[in-house]
């Protein structure tokens, strides 16, 4: 049997194969990265925490409008665009996609990703 | 018909706006300025449709409308000015239908003449700026009769708004004036080598019953005229201090980002104490999130560091958290949490081991309820500790009302 992590590792590598997807990373939602697969040069400690951070936030701003659940957050940029979709209560699963890409698709994909790692986590 | 308006929502909204037949005078102080106000009041009446009619004795009508129109406020033809200053200085007046001028100025009595004939006209609101410059050049007595001779007008729809500066003028005329009018808004600078800060307070107000009124901070923006200001206020300190238990211990309504024990981005609440409203914000703690720190402590005004008085090793952190949050050198009020727990240090020896100087004061602080502490929720801590923190720290910023 496989542990926890590599079982999210190998989430996140079927992620991976879809197009557009540069990269993938399951983080606590305290901000400590828990499995990647990253850009390289990337500081995935920082990455995490502001990633959790600003999950935190976004989730806090939609609840004071009165929101009773959440699901994500997406960042934009000309070169990234980052999705990060909460994995249950105690994990975010984030996903860097290429900006270009039609990304319907990866969004489904994440969601289930996302659900398959808040089962893992929640074992 | 609606009431005349301050244009200043805290005012509109403590004082449901300038009734008819009402005087209001604003006493400022001559370090920050009043005609503002003036502004404020002219421009958010002129574009409701209100005849305002405006008494001009410290600077020229032109230079008074292009004043205004660097805080965006156009003048139109609502605005009818009585100008008594041109003849006063050998300016050749402006010729406009909208101007009106006071041939001679020095002669008290056609002042007063042209401005009551005038007022009986059709308007909602007279602004004189300024009527410090009438008790210089007339006296006080002129003043009181002035106002005496505004409230008993024939137009009693007319509300006035007088803008006066308090030079170094004798208590007992500055009161045989205030007690003349129906509402006195004072407005003050915070100063501490500089001006910090300016504030308004509504001193009395015979239209309003039951009401406390609190001071507000303001800034003046050009463009933008008068925007309510509330200062920000920094709670930080290394992981697991309190910082969150005691924003939530100080703000009813505060809010925090937090997971599995910790805030993960900030806390935020808004302080109510003592009539002085302050936005609160809290820090994460914890090293990974150091790329927040300053922006939390952006244009904070005052910081809490918050330290856990059991834990010597933090201190070092703590002092790193100032320097990142860009925050070294404001005034500073440490807390001392969990102060009642065992091998917690004593005030002195903290101060000794923090290294910020002898003046830096340290409040204990204690959780209320020891049983009641749950690791992923804030504490509440005990009122005294905090409110006496809270005091320490306003006191330093010299906010006085």
């Amino acid at each position: 049997m496989a542990t926890k992590s590599e079982r999210m590792h190998e989430i996140l590598e079927k992620l991976g194969s879809i197009g557009g997807v540069k990269a993938s990373s399951v983080i606590s939602s305290d901000g400590i990265p828990m499995s990647d697969i990253m850009l390289s040069g990337v500081d995935s400690n920082t990455f995490a925490a502001m990633v959790a951070s600003m999950l935190g936030s976004a989730e806090t701003a939609l609840k004071s409008l009165g929101a009773k659940a959440f699901d994500k957050v997406i960042a934009e940029s000309s070169e990234v665009r980052v999705i990060a979709i909460k994995a249950g209560d105690n994990a975010i699963l984030s996903v860097m996609v290429d900006p270009n890409t039609n990304y319907g698709l990866i969004l489904l994909e994440a969601k289930k990703s996302a659900d398959a790692i808040a089962k893992i986590v929640n074992e | 018909m609606e009431d005349n308006v301050f244009g200043i929502a805290k005012l509109d909204g403590d004082l449901n706006g300038i009734p008819e037949n009402k005087i209001v005078i604003f006493a400022a102080s001559p370090s920050v300025g009043n005609e503002v106000f003036g502004y404020q009041i002219l421009y958010s009446n002129i574009i409701r449709n209100k005849k305002v009619l405006l008494l001009l004795n410290r600077s020229s009508p032109m230079a008074y409308i292009n004043d205004m129109k660097d805080y965006d406020f156009i003048a139109n033809n609502n605005l009818t000015i009585l100008d008594a200053y041109s003849n006063f200085t050998l300016i050749t007046p402006e010729k406009m239908d909208n101007i009106k001028v006071i041939q001679n100025p020095s002669d008290k009595d056609e002042i007063v003449r042209v401005l009551l004939e005038e007022m009986s006209k059709d308007y909602d609101i007279l602004i004189i700026d300024s009527l410090s410059i009438f008790a210089d050049s007339f006296g006080f007595d002129f003043v009181k009769s002035l106002i005496e001779k505004l409230s008993s007008t024939a137009n009693k729809k007319i509300s006035s708004a007088l803008m006066f500066t308090e030079w170094n003028y004798n208590e007992s005329d500055l009161n045989s004036i205030y007690s003349k009018v129906n509402a006195t808004i004072q407005i003050r600078g915070i100063e501490k080598r500089v001006i910090f800060g300016q504030y308004f307070a509504v001193i009395k107000c015979d239209w309003v019953k039951d009401k406390e009124f609190s001071s507000a901070l303001f800034k003046v923006l050009r463009p933008g005229g008068i925007k309510l200001y509330i200062p920000k206020i920094l709670v930080t300190g290394p992981t697991n201090a309190g910082k969150s238990s005691f924003i939530h211990s100080s703000c009813k309504n505060a809010v925090s980002v937090d997971r599995l024990g910790g805030t993960i981005a900030l806390d935020h609440g808004t302080l109510d104490f003592e009539g002085y409203i302050a936005d609160m914000f809290g820090t994460p703690g914890q090293e990974r999130f150091d790329p927040l720190l300053k922006m939390l402590g952006g244009e904070a005004i005052g910081v809490i560091l918050v330290v856990d008085a059991t834990d010597e090793k933090g201190f070092p952190r703590a002092i790193e958290m100032l320097r990142k949050t860009e925050t070294y050198g404001l005034p500073i009020v440490v807390v001392a949490n969990k102060y009642d727990l065992k091998g917690a240090l004593k005030v002195d020896e903290i101060k000794e081991r923090l290294h910020l100087g002898e003046s830096v004061p340290i409040v204990p602080t204690v959780a209320e309820d020891l049983s009641k502490i749950d690791p992923n929720e804030p504490t509440k801590l005990k009122d005294e500790g905090v409110r006496q923190a809270l005091s320490i720290l306003f006191g330093l910023l010299k906010v006085k009302v």
